[in-house]
């Protein structure tokens, strides 16, 4: 398992023979996930089609530009993230803390405009028992908005080994790295699906 | 801060980004634009965000240099949840 | 260590499952679960139907819920071998257990007593009926935690050659996080977060049960490998 980064340190990571980064453990955590999240925005779609005006009334109360600019932030964080495990790999650690910390900061800023948008909602009279289309909104966003915050945990934990890590030790951070991944991916999804499709 | 330009995510970063500002004018844009091609355009999101997240699978997740098996079940999932989500959208 | 009490303890997830599916799917009309939409007066004529079969089903739930008990006592053994001395994780697997196998009882005494006497007043079997499957579903805090609980003391063995394979840790984290939608059933009455829906009772049912069967195989496999070579299982990374 700690193959790939002994040969990493040494080779460049694009020459690299078929490995999979990180634990195997977390991979099959991530396609869980997704084959979860999967059956969520097919249901959604299907129940969507059953009130397909009450859907798209409700839909265009949604701040869409709140919505991009998530998807934006994720999109950036997760840049980041790729460059922080290209970082750990070539033995950079300060470069790889702040480009973490920067991850952070996206995904805080996530977290933030995702509270913004639901005070407005609450404000509004807006809940997850106003109708079928925001029972969808606050259930999908806010399961996914639970998994940022595991994200965050992980970045935070990440952060902590920074300092003594060791090019040897870049699986930890493949394997934290690919669950952030996976967070972003499944906001690139809900979002226009809750968002833009009418 | 070379590095940062340098970094083969960049290039990919890049894309996804347009990619997104692409969905948000697709998706928002209202102006004479009759039934079919609200259809078009939904189609059109969902598609253009399942190819992002097939970037991210490939690139960003380093499945491009993965385990023919681990790639395999990840494109499979883009693939059929794609195949779903499209089916779903245009007969129900 | 006496292999074959771990292997009968491990082993009680089977019958556990088998007499639930029996009981529930087969003799009580159980699953799939009672609509939260149904009137009062719907759930009354279900009840007064199938009064003796729930009975039945009821008996046989309340004797196979102990088994969840053995079994996740020979999940928590293992774990807290994991972990060394103070076994914290594995003693809050084990509070855990307790309700979120317990809890079942409660909802099978709320199921039989609905069924208990025939010509109760509807809103009385109604309250009940509501109760036992708030009692099934909502609970998911427990079996969440049991579940995570197991995850992080698979992932913090530092062992040479750890106690279970680091992806069962990985997987009782996701078993648990799937088990969190049930919560949210009170909101719904209808859909899929309702306690009959996909997500709120398929999923987690579907979770669980492979839950089990995962979890089973990872210690029968602990246990083997205790009996085969128990010098290996001392070893601790350096």
């Amino acid at each position: 398992m700690n193959e790939r980064a002994a040969v990493a340190s040494s080779v460049a990571p694009g020459r690299l023979a078929k490995v999979l980064p990180g634990e195997e453990g977390v991979w099959i955590l991530v396609l869980g996930d997704m084959i979860v999240f999967g059956l969520f925005f097919i249901t959604y779609l299907y129940y969507r089609a059953q009130e397909a005006d009450l859907f798209d009334r409700s839909q265009a109360l949604l701040n869409r530009d709140f919505g991009v600019i998530n998807t934006l932030l994720l999109l950036t964080s997760s840049w980041f993230v790729v460059m922080a495990v290209e970082a750990v790999r070539e033995g950079r650690n300060r470069r790889a803390k702040t480009l973490l910390r920067l991850a952070f900061l996206c995904g805080a800023g996530f977290c933030g405009i995702k509270a913004l948008e639901y005070t407005q909602k609450f404000r509004e009279g807006l809940t997850l028992v106003t109708n079928d289309f925001f029972m969808y909104y606050f259930m999908y966003t806010g399961i996914h908005v639970l998994h940022v915050a595991i994200g965050l945990g992980v970045l935070i934990f990440l952060m902590h080994k920074i300092d003594a890590a060791r090019p040897q030790d870049a699986p930890v951070f493949e394997s934290g790295a690919t669950f952030w991944h996976m967070v972003d991916l499944l906001w690139i999804m809900l979002f226009p699906l809750l968002y833009l499709v009418r | 801060m070379e590095w940062l330009i340098r970094s083969k995510a960049t290039p990919i970063w890049a894309l996804l980004f347009a990619a997104t500002c692409m969905s948000w004018a697709l998706g928002t844009c209202r102006a004479a634009r009759s039934g079919v091609s609200l259809e078009l355009a939904s189609i059109a999101v969902m598609l253009i965000a399942m190819i992002k997240i097939r970037f991210v699978l490939i690139h960003f997740m380093e499945l491009k240099h993965a385990p023919w098996i681990w790639r395999g079940l990840f494109e499979a999932w883009v693939a059929c949840v794609s195949i779903a989500l499209v089916t779903t959208y245009l007969l129900i | 260590m006496n292999p074959t009490t771990h292997r009968l303890c491990a082993w009680t997830g089977v019958p556990f499952i088998v007499l639930f599916t029996v009981a529930m799917i087969f003799i009580g009309h159980m699953v799939p679960p009672l609509p939260p939409s149904w009137t009062s007066a719907q759930v009354l004529d279900f009840y007064t139907t199938h009064g003796l079969a729930i009975r039945a089903a009821t008996a046989i739930m309340m004797m196979g819920t102990a088994f969840g008990f053995t079994w996740s006592a020979s999940v928590a053994v293992w774990t807290a071998r994991a972990e060394g001395a103070m076994p914290v994780l594995s003693f809050g697997q084990l509070v855990c257990a307790a309700w979120s196998f317990g809890g079942i009882y409660n909802a099978i005494v709320d199921f039989s007593s609905a069924a208990f006497r025939a010509g109760r007043p509807e809103q009385i079997v109604f309250s009940l009926n509501d109760h036992g499957w708030y009692w099934i579903v909502m609970p998911g805090s427990c079996a969440e935690l049991q579940c995570i609980l197991i995850g992080l003391a698979v992932l913090f063995d530092k062992r040479t050659n750890p106690i279970f394979p680091r992806w069962v840790g990985y997987f009782n984290i996701w078993a648990g996080i799937l088990q969190i939608p049930g919560a949210m059933m009170p909101f719904f009455k209808t859909g899929p977060f309702a306690w009959d829906g996909l997500f709120a009772f398929w999923m987690p049912l579907v979770v669980f049960s492979l839950w089990i069967y995962v979890d089973t195989w990872a210690v029968l496999r602990a246990i083997r490998g205790e009996v085969t070579s128990p010098a290996l299982a001392e070893t601790v990374a350096a």
